[in-house]
């Protein structure tokens, strides 16, 4: 049975279609019923641990609150703006992007000291970032920047540099990328600025990794992890085991990838990084795809779905997207994982996510292959193949003209 | 199920012993982890009406999202370029009603991006401008809101479209008005009326006469105000729009509540949740559970006026509505003032009035602030006179902008 949302939307589709009822077939492609409905029954007890994480409950943001209200009353306005950045970082790590953009207005507002201005504009330029607003987090950092450069904050515009890189990663742009994190290191002492250090670590880790220079990425990787463990920050943690799987994955060593996933999933509950959490279920489900194992990819993709949604990180849902479609394929139901690539592909190129459009053009490629549809296969190829190029992916552009070759011989 | 997650409050925690004494900050953790709705769940008795409200499910944001992404994908490919934008117009504000309103924004942001420098779409452009100026509105961000304003205005304005510069005075109208600034406000709706050609355009007409009836209810005029909402519900009425109408019970419900005809309140705020129940209303649910809220307080009815601000909270923080938030701990401040919880009543005005404050809502704090006052006066506190002259002071002025 419809539900009311249902037939609101059939109401409105009918404006723009009439009664016209292949259209009407078109868009009736049905999703699985079950899709982001708890989980499963059949699943281990172990994934179905690893699964169990409540979201966004408002009991939270009552604390929140009251925590607010009660500090400003009692601590005097720099203490209270400083503990204002902290609380937006936590907001942050809980996936509650709304309230972390809200207090480090409130901060911005309400605090006289530059730096401490500064500190809540690269706060908000973060919470931007973490909702693909590209353009907004990239002025808001260079307003940050300004700031930083007027008490000359080297540790500060060392912030700006990572921050900046951060996004042209997300965005494909991988040596510009590298330029900013490079910079970033060119302004701190790594003996003694620990943290900004042990995250620029895992940042080049990735660069690398980008690069499929599966080594170097796992030399940062791991002294970015034995620095974040010795800091206590536990957050990152996860967020690095999650970086070091991925390497792994894409090295075909999947059970390593797994244990990896594991450890990251272990730390981002216990210490509540829900964003990173988000991702390590997404990067599981793909390990799982790659063995076999279905099922289960099924169920985190799902979790991963849910949670991608509540956080609005769309660059991660238009990943999730993807991974559905290629399940969709693995399940042989062709015409919904067509549905979903499309989707990845719409939203990632919106966002101008290059490196993830050109991979969502390759799953295109491999459905057309498999449905034998070798015109739309070999569009797909070229597509992906300019996408690759553009951001240097080297093995790619080879395994790509590889197969281009073959097929028009 | 062992369930070891962090709860937030754990971080709380490790934060605030960093910028409060130790005994301090063990009194207020301990406080915070007692229940703000303390003693006021005992002896709930509950109509069948009142049960299915406060127990609704709220749906599933990542259903809908499911649905609408694939409508976005496939109709790009369906339908000429006007015809779609126009439908990710439609869609836009259909998840801005069900309380989507980050979905709602990166459609119309999407939107904005596909037409933007294109002078073939400047009514679109403008159009999809207005939309956003809504969806930052309806959180609470006044500047964003007003930034986009300006964008339609000026492209409206260029392309001499009188409707859409007649939407752009209304929309500066609800921002004024939200802000409490009614003077403003009443000049912008009017310029608005000026705009429009009542014949060509029911539903613009129909929600500014919405408008100035909220206006002439806050300013005490309620028989005009009574005339402007009996004029726009025959509009939404001939347009059969159930989710606008709705909207105008909501508002009738407040006018009533003001006028202290509590039970006819009562009937305005049901029709107006039946109704947004039936529409995926959600965000116009919230408010109308508050609305319920207020008048259980004024009925000596604790329980349910604190099972309807839980569910209202439960909405509000769905769909990022620190407006409403704002309202609700005012409701329950005052539902443990009933209770002579003294402390916490007072904690939970103090929310109130920072969060109306940090919003820029100065109706909400003054409103919020007299009841602080009404509350340290009865427990003869010195600092009630503050509160008491700060909303007085405000009370009068927005009257003598009448």
């Amino acid at each position: 049975m419809q539900n009311t949302f249902e037939i609101e939307l059939d109401k409105l589709l009918k404006e723009y279609f009439g009664d016209d009822n292949l259209c009407r077939f078109n868009l009736n492609i049905d999703y699985p019923q079950d899709a982001g409905d708890g989980i499963s029954e059949k699943i281990n007890e172990f994934y179905r641990d690893q699964l169990q994480i409540e979201v966004g409950s408002y009991a939270e943001r009552i604390k929140i609150d009251r925590t607010i209200t009660f500090s400003e009353k009692r601590l005097e306005q720099e203490k209270f703006c400083r503990f204002l950045l902290n609380l937006g970082k936590i907001c942050i790590s809980d996936g509650k992007l709304d309230l972390a953009a809200e207090i480090f207005r409130k901060a911005n507002r309400q605090s006289g000291n530059i730096t401490l201005k500064a500190e809540s504009l690269l706060g908000l330029a973060d919470v931007l970032s973490r909702r693909a607003n590209w353009s907004r987090s990239l002025d808001t950092i260079a307003e940050a920047r300004m700031l930083y450069k007027q008490t000359d904050d080297k540790i500060g515009i060392a912030k700006c540099e990572n921050l900046c890189g951060s996004i042209l990663g997300e965005q494909g742009d991988i040596e510009s990328a590298q330029k900013h994190f490079l910079k970033s290191l060119s302004l701190i002492n790594p003996e003694v600025d620990l943290e900004i250090a042990a995250n620029l670590e895992t940042n080049l880790g990735i660069i690398s990794h980008i690069k499929e220079n599966s080594l170097d990425s796992l030399k940062h990787l791991n002294k970015a992890l034995m620095m974040q463990t010795d800091l206590g920050n536990y957050k990152n943690v996860a967020e690095v085991n999650l970086n070091i799987g991925m390497v792994h994955l894409d090295t075909e060593k999947y059970e390593l990838a797994i244990a990896a996933f594991d450890e990251g999933i272990k730390a981002a509950k216990q210490y509540r990084f829900i964003p990173v959490l988000c991702l390590i279920y997404l990067a599981k489900s793909k390990a799982l795809i790659e063995m076999n194992e279905i099922h289960d990819a099924v169920e985190f993709v799902d979790k991963a779905l849910e949670i991608s949604h509540s956080i609005d990180d769309k660059l991660t849902l238009a990943d999730i997207y993807k991974v559905k479609g290629i399940i969709e394929r693995h399940l042989k139901n062709y015409k919904v994982s067509e549905s979903y690539l499309l989707s990845s592909l719409r939203i990632n190129k919106a966002l101008k996510n290059e490196m993830n459009i050109a991979e969502t053009y390759l799953e295109l490629a491999v459905l057309n292959g498999e449905l034998k549809d070798s015109n739309s296969k070999d569009f797909h190829l070229r597509c992906s193949l300019s996408y690759y190029r553009e951001i240097n992916a080297a093995s790619k552009v080879k395994k790509i003209e590889e197969i281009l070759s073959v097929e028009a011989a | 199920m062992k369930n070891d997650n962090k709860n937030i409050v754990t971080d709380l925690r490790s934060l605030i012993v960093n910028y409060l004494t130790e005994e301090s900050a063990k009194d207020f953790m301990k406080a915070l982890e007692g229940d703000i709705s303390a003693g006021a769940n005992e002896s709930l008795v509950i109509s069948e009406q009142d049960k299915s409200q406060v127990e609704y499910k709220l749906p599933k944001g990542i259903d809908q999202r499911l649905l609408i992404d694939k409508i976005v994908t496939d109709c790009e490919k369906l339908l000429p370029k006007q015809k779609y934008y126009s439908l990710l117009l439609d869609l836009s504000q259909l998840m801005l009603f069900a309380g989507e309103n980050a979905f709602s924004l990166e459609i119309a942001g999407d939107l904005l991006n596909k037409v933007n420098s294109n002078d073939e779409y400047l009514s679109v452009q403008a159009e999809t401008s207005l939309m956003i100026s809504k969806i930052h509105w309806a959180q609470a961000q006044w500047d964003d809101c007003s930034y986009y304003i300006s964008e339609a205005m000026q492209i409206f304005k260029s392309i001499k479209i009188k409707s859409g510069i007649a939407k752009c005075e209304n929309m500066l109208g609800t921002l004024y008005g939200e802000k409490g600034e009614f003077d403003e406000a009443r000049k912008h709706l009017e310029n608005a009326l000026s705009y429009l050609n009542e014949e060509d355009d029911i539903l613009s007409h129909a929600m500014i006469l919405t408008n100035l009836g909220i206006i002439n209810t806050i300013q005490g005029d309620y028989n005009m105000a009574i005339w402007n909402y009996k004029n726009s519900i025959e509009r939404f009425e001939t347009l059969n729009d159930s989710r606008r109408l709705s909207r105008v019970h909501h508002n009738i419900g407040m006018l009533y509540t003001r006028m202290e005809k509590y039970d006819a309140a009562l009937d305005e705020f049901n029709k107006c949740i039946t109704l947004s129940l039936d529409n995926s209303y959600l965000s116009n649910c919230a408010v109308a559970y508050i609305g319920k809220a207020f008048i259980y307080t004024k009925l000596k009815n604790p329980a349910l006026a604190n099972a309807y601000t839980d569910k209202a909270m439960e909405i509000a923080y769905k769909i990022d509505d620190t407006l409403s938030i704002a309202d609700i701990y005012k409701i329950k401040g005052m539902i443990q003032n009933d209770l002579e919880n003294f402390e916490l009543s007072e904690e939970l005005f103090e929310n109130s009035i920072r969060l109306n404050k940090d919003i820029e809502n100065r109706l909400n704090e003054a409103e919020s602030s007299a009841e602080m006052g009404k509350l340290l006066q009865k427990n003869e506190r010195e600092e009630a006179k503050t509160y008491i002259d700060a909303a007085e002071d405000y009370f009068k002025e927005t009257m003598e902008q009448k």
